[in-house]
């Protein structure tokens, strides 16, 4: 055992007692880096912010025209429930698409996967599906659905399930074949490797495809609030317009933004817990070793 | 007593850029029960096809494999770990697949880790770990299987010469200790004369057996032992010879 | 109101390349002529043929004015562009002018295309409605306008029944097909000169409420708005405007044919039955003078007020002037 440990030269740490201490300096290093991550977007947005105020007043911007971000703030706070309640029907309708839409994707994902036949007949159409754009789909999916929430649903999830399924299959094909080979050597069956093999491999690239979906799911939700609803962000914004409420606006626009963030860090951090391998991953790359 | 791998008249062709390669024009050898067999040659003579014939991968043209012992384990130059288990799940991952409980597999693969120095590191990723380590994690793998016939091609071929020598020597300790059959591939002819108790030199285009070379030299041996130096040198010879011959 | 009409075709840019070319064929006056930006409400359809004719005839060119003629590329740009000192003048709505006021928006209304409501609530006769309260328990769709809702409350209270025993659906822009397509009952904001003729090309029969009936104070469905600023600075090129548009009027009254076929020639392909038939059902409704009733703005920013659609009433002296009396 010592000869192998005198002949390693490995960089990893030969004693494990290395290891935990690496991790434990880590408390302070660790908020150091969690400032560093954070800090400088927020500085960017803060010049950004400051110099839209300056602008404003500088250039005598009228308020219908570019309401100054004091104004908006204003609103932010003044119309909080009104704001909140409708976000809280956005959100409703995009989070029902996504999961119909990942849930269709995945089976999706695998039937093209597993089937040549199927990717043959099913893939271009899916990718066709894309191409059309969002804003003459929508009246179509009010007709086909009514008014109702459905058809916001429905919208949000056709928007979700192209990135969904591209993400997926090009996540089962990853993987390494010489893995599966090895799994078969050892005498496992084709379903035991798609379950040990095919979907761990594929898992960083599901979540790659959900985090750009759910982020513009926000926007498919809008859409079909604009042509057909009575509730929702996308329908103040469309009221408020109408009467003028410029800052009003705005004002669903930063909901817009904040939702649509605020989903995408959230996959993120679902990734981050799901997957410990992947940390572990980035962690070694990021110190050059690997 | 019966030969654990026996290989009579392989013939392989694969088809390469529309047109056809014969990878193995007719290779005969076999390995007996306990024996450390190595198969040396130049790149493309067909080691890894071989392997992969004897690990079920790839179905011959013509020709006949027997194992005697049941199904192989197979080790490669890709330690292969899956990088979504740890260290331990990695290595109790044939055992798994058999059956085995897994309390059980992570006890006996705790203690073949300990052995192989990798104690500590039993819930780490493989991300973090070095070639050395994540090899040697794979042998680990490999032989917890349990299986009578390892087929090793080329397992040390991506590592630092120091590990390397350190991983020779474990092998053949283990060998020792769980007497195992081993069919081990490689180019580097010292490594070859240093493990083997017998070699088969093969020629390539096509591929096929040259030369068997019996080794009687003692245990263990050093790359400086005036009959380790003969035989490598006849052997680099045999090889030599080869390849002017495919240069001419 | 603004209504979107998608039978329209947007031969925006037709119109205002024809627009920028003038008069049709008379030579200008010796003068340089005072350039002037003009900004629909929507795209050109027959609300519009007066101003049509007004330009064809060369009436705007004899008042001195070169008028740059402009299809809006969103509904509200007309209100804030000409609030923002870009665009001269504008075609809007009654409801318009006092939703921007409100705001603080610097218009106001300088003459009158449509003095009369051409919006409704219709519904196809085959629905077997015949009063608002026949409404209750129905489906009433709407675009959005932010006055719908005030529209179709003021209808129902009329006649007895609370907004809350309808269910209003916004349908987007596509009114006809909702309605046709009998996934709404009725809807609010449909026009007397548009909707109606395209449901009856469609070989259907409709009703219609006509607001001003049912207690909502009637409104100038069409009006001429500029800036407060424009207004002090440009009194005279505002007044000369107003009057050209105010003889474009007359041909029309007069003379509905010739006035058509100016708007025809600035718009070729508006040349359809639709036009022609949308445009006669809009002879009566056209502005017969361009002098505003200060009772009507009032009365109708009063209802807006107790509609809770406006925070409160705006008054009438900042709503309108009369430039050309």
């Amino acid at each position: 055992m010592s000869v192998l440990r005198a002949a390693q030269g490995d960089r990893a740490g030969a004693a494990p007692a290395n290891l935990h201490r690496r991790a434990g300096v880590g408390a302070g290093t660790r908020l150091r880096a969690y400032a560093a991550r954070v800090v400088p977007p927020l500085v960017l947005l803060g010049v950004i912010l400051a110099g839209w105020e300056a602008a404003v007043r500088v250039f005598d911007i009228p308020f219908y025209i570019l309401p100054a971000p004091s104004r908006i703030a204003g609103v932010l706070a003044g119309d909080r429930a009104l704001l909140l309640g409708e976000a809280a029907v956005t959100l409703g309708e995009v989070l029902l698409g996504f999961a119909i839409a990942f849930v269709v994707g995945v089976v999706l994902a695998l039937a093209i996967f597993s089937s040549r036949t199927v990717e043959r007949a099913v893939y271009p159409l899916v990718i066709a599906s894309q191409t059309v754009p969002v804003f003459a789909i929508a009246p179509l999916l009010v007709v086909w659905f009514g008014y109702g929430t459905l058809s916001k649903i429905v919208m949000a999830a056709l928007i979700v399930f192209f990135p969904i399924v591209v993400n997926t299959v090009d996540g089962l094909r990853a993987a390494d074949p010489d893995m599966v080979n090895l799994l078969r050597i050892l005498g496992a069956g084709p379903a035991e490797i798609v379950r040990r093999v095919r979907v761990p491999a594929a898992l960083p690239f599901v979540f790659s495809g959900t985090r750009i979906a759910i982020a513009t799911s926000v926007i498919g939700a809008v859409i079909g609030e604009w042509v057909g609803s009575t509730r929702g962000l996308g329908y103040l914004m469309i009221h408020a317009n109408a009467q003028l409420h410029v800052d009003l606006v705005f004002a669903v626009i930063v909901y817009l933004s904040v939702m649509a963030t605020a989903l995408f860090w959230t996959v993120s951090l679902v990734e981050w817990a799901a997957l410990p391998w992947r940390r572990a991953e980035t962690a070694a790359q990021a110190e050059g070793e690997v | 007593m019966a030969a654990a791998l026996e290989i009579t008249g392989l013939r392989k062709r694969f088809r390469r850029d529309g047109e056809w390669l014969d990878v193995l024009a007719g290779v005969s050898f076999d390995v007996g029960p306990r024996e450390f067999v190595t198969l040396v040659g130049p790149s493309g003579c067909g080691k890894s096809t071989i392997c992969n014939v004897v690990a079920g991968l790839v179905r011959p043209d013509a020709g006949t494999v027997t194992v005697s012992t049941g199904r192989v384990a197979y080790m490669q130059q890709k330690d292969l770990l899956l990088p979504w288990r740890t260290v331990l799940d990695n290595a109790i991952l044939g055992l798994e697949i058999q059956g085995t409980p897994r309390a059980a597999a992570h006890e006996e693969a705790r203690a073949m880790l300990r052995r192989f120095g990798l104690e500590g590191f039993e819930r780490t990723y493989p991300a973090t770990l070095s070639g050395g380590m994540r090899q040697r994690v794979a042998l680990v793998r490999t032989l917890l299987c349990r299986r009578e016939l390892l087929v090793l091609d080329e397992p040390f071929g991506a590592l630092d010469a120091m590990t390397r020598a350190a991983m020779q020597g474990y092998l053949l300790r283990l060998r020792e200790e769980f007497g195992r059959t081993v069919l081990f591939i490689t180019h580097d002819v010292e490594e070859a004369v240093l493990l083997s108790d017998r070699i088969y030199v093969m020629a390539a285009r096509p591929g096929r057996i040259r030369a068997e070379r019996r080794l009687d030299l003692p245990r263990p041996r050093r790359a400086t032992d005036p009959g380790v130096v003969t035989e490598k040198a006849a052997i680099l010879d045999l090889l030599h010879a080869e390849m002017s011959e495919a240069f001419a | 109101m603004r209504i979107a009409r998608r039978h329209l075709i947007a031969g925006g840019a037709a119109a205002a390349l024809a627009g920028t070319l003038g008069a049709g064929g008379r030579t200008a006056a010796a003068a340089p002529r005072t350039p002037l930006t003009f900004m629909l409400d929507w795209f050109p359809n027959p609300d519009h043929v007066p101003l049509y004719a007004a330009l064809g005839a060369g009436y705007f060119t004899q008042a001195g004015l070169n008028v740059n003629l402009e299809v809006p590329a969103n509904a509200d740009d007309p209100l804030k562009l000409v609030a923002a000192r870009k665009v001269d003048v504008a075609v809007n709505y009654e409801s318009g002018v006092i939703f921007a006021r409100a705001q603080g928006l610097p218009v106001r209304s300088i003459g009158l295309v449509v003095s009369q409501p051409l919006t409704t609530v219709m519904f196809l006769k085959s629905s077997g409605i015949r009063r608002p309260r026949d409404l209750a328990g129905r489906r009433v769709g709407f675009a959005v306008s932010g006055l719908e809702e005030a529209l179709i409350d003021q209808i129902l209270r009329s006649d007895g029944v609370s907004k809350a025993n309808v269910t209003l659906v916004n349908v987007g822009f596509d009114i006809v097909p909702a309605l046709l397509s009998r996934k709404i009952d009725a809807v609010v904001g449909a026009y007397r000169n548009v909707e109606r003729i395209q449901i009856e090309m469609q070989g259907q029969a409709v009703g219609m409420f006509a607001p001003e009936r049912y207690g909502v104070p009637p409104f100038y469905e069409l009006v001429l708005i500029a800036g407060d600023a424009a207004i002090a600075a440009r009194r005279d090129v505002l007044a000369r405007f107003v009057r050209a548009a105010g003889r474009g009027l007359a041909l029309t009254a007069a003379h509905p044919d010739e006035a058509f076929k100016h708007y025809v020639r600035l718009n070729p392909k508006l040349d359809d039955t639709f036009n022609r038939r949308s445009f006669e059902a809009t002879l009566p409704a056209y502005a017969r003078s361009q002098h505003q009733l200060r009772e009507r703005w009032a009365a109708f920013s009063g209802w807006m007020a107790a509609q809770k659609v406006i925070p409160s009433a705006v008054p009438a002296d900042q709503l309108y002037t009369n430039l050309a009396p």
